[in-house]
């Protein structure tokens, strides 16, 4: 299988979220390859669970209700419809609050596996019809705790040729250099 | 070549943001299922929204009528109620005629479509000749006109419903956020 910087992927320009996407990949691909990160999925987990729970409440009522039909079932829905969209509410808190656009954790473990690792965030925001990519790395230093951050605005044509390709050098450049924009800030 | 571009995000996508495409689905799926379970609670019917196949003039095929079936509400003559007859899964939009009230509280209703020039008797069950409290999904309560033609269409033609289905579907899972 080919690496993104052999075959970047090609999308359609005109759509602001797949340019958004593109983008984030791209930023992902470049923190785990050129740096020996490991990727944390913690975050994403952490969407799935409380999303499968929801799911899980409605697949029980659904259920629920075909083996006991309504009058009976009515305990039974009314706490299923209501822990649906009390998920629902957890959901939106977890995205607004929790995740703020971060499309990527990286992790650079220590070598000799005592100290704990340093947590890299990428996060990203492209509103819409705008062409302003607006790219945030913070890094939280393992040992000490404390953060460092730098954040760079990309205009988004400079990074996608005529067809839609994504220019993936570009992109590399840019995320190497906001990198050591933050390793090198003094705390 | 070219149609298979669409699917070119899936393709992308690791185990994790593939299965997030699949519970987004479920989610909105679900939604739509816990809205329409959540307004059976609160009504009290088992099916609180239904569609008007004939019942002119007051209502015309087409319309949607919001139902609702308090246990405490007593039925009369003159309103308009939605019952199922046992064994049949349509449900019938027609009027009540006449009420026979026991002591105990149990009742039984005859009822007619204004539409029709004899009461309902013969669309009750064999032998059946008086509706029971079971029987009734729901009181009309209030009305949106015209919306209801898309159920009946898609009801008439299966095959368009399905396929209306697939494509949404199809669209929710491929669409990447």
């Amino acid at each position: 299988m080919l690496s993104m910087e052999e075959n970047p992927p090609k999308v359609n320009k005109w759509d602001g979220n797949a340019l958004k996407n593109a983008l984030d990949d791209a930023v992902k691909d470049v923190l785990l390859t050129q740096f020996s990160y490991v990727e944390s999925h913690k975050l994403l987990d952490g969407r799935l669970i409380i999303s499968s729970v929801a799911v899980g409440f409605s697949i029980f009522a659904l259920v629920w209700d075909w083996l006991y039909p309504f009058p009976q079932s009515r305990t039974v829905m009314c706490v299923c419809v209501v822990s649906y969209f009390v998920m629902m509410g957890v959901l939106t808190w977890y995205t607004t609050c929790l995740e703020r656009g971060i499309f990527c954790t990286a992790l650079n473990k220590d070598a000799a596996g005592i100290d704990p690792d340093d947590v890299w965030n990428a996060s990203s925001s492209l509103k819409r019809f705008d062409n302003k990519y607006h790219l945030r790395l913070t890094q939280r230093m393992g040992k000490s705790g404390k953060g460092k951050e730098a954040h760079t605005t990309l205009t988004v044509e400079n990074f996608f040729d005529e067809t839609g390709r994504l220019l993936y050098g570009a992109v590399a450049k840019e995320v190497l250099r906001l990198h050591s924009d933050v390793e090198n800030k003094k705390n | 070549m070219l149609q298979l571009d669409f699917l070119d995000d899936l393709r992308r996508m690791n185990m994790r943001q593939l299965f997030y495409q699949l519970l987004n689905f479920a989610m909105i799926v679900s939604s739509a299922l816990m809205i329409w379970k959540g307004l059976m609670v609160v009504t009290g019917s088992e099916s609180p929204i239904v569609v008007v196949l004939s019942m002119e003039p007051a209502f015309q095929r087409g319309d949607l009528l919001f139902l609702t079936n308090y246990e405490q509400e007593p039925i009369r003559a003159g309103e308009i109620v939605v019952f199922k007859v046992e064994g049949r899964d349509i449900p019938i939009v027609h009027r009540v005629m006449k009420v026979h009230e026991k002591e105990d509280g149990s009742v039984k209703f005859l009822t007619k479509g204004d539409n029709n020039n004899v009461d309902d008797r013969g669309l009750y069950a064999n032998g059946q000749a008086w509706l029971n409290r079971k029987d009734v999904v729901g009181r009309a309560r209030g009305y949106v006109p015209f919306i209801g033609i898309v159920t009946i269409i898609m009801n008439d033609y299966p095959k368009f419903k399905y396929a209306v289905l697939a494509g949404l579907g199809l669209f929710v899972l491929v669409h990447r956020e």
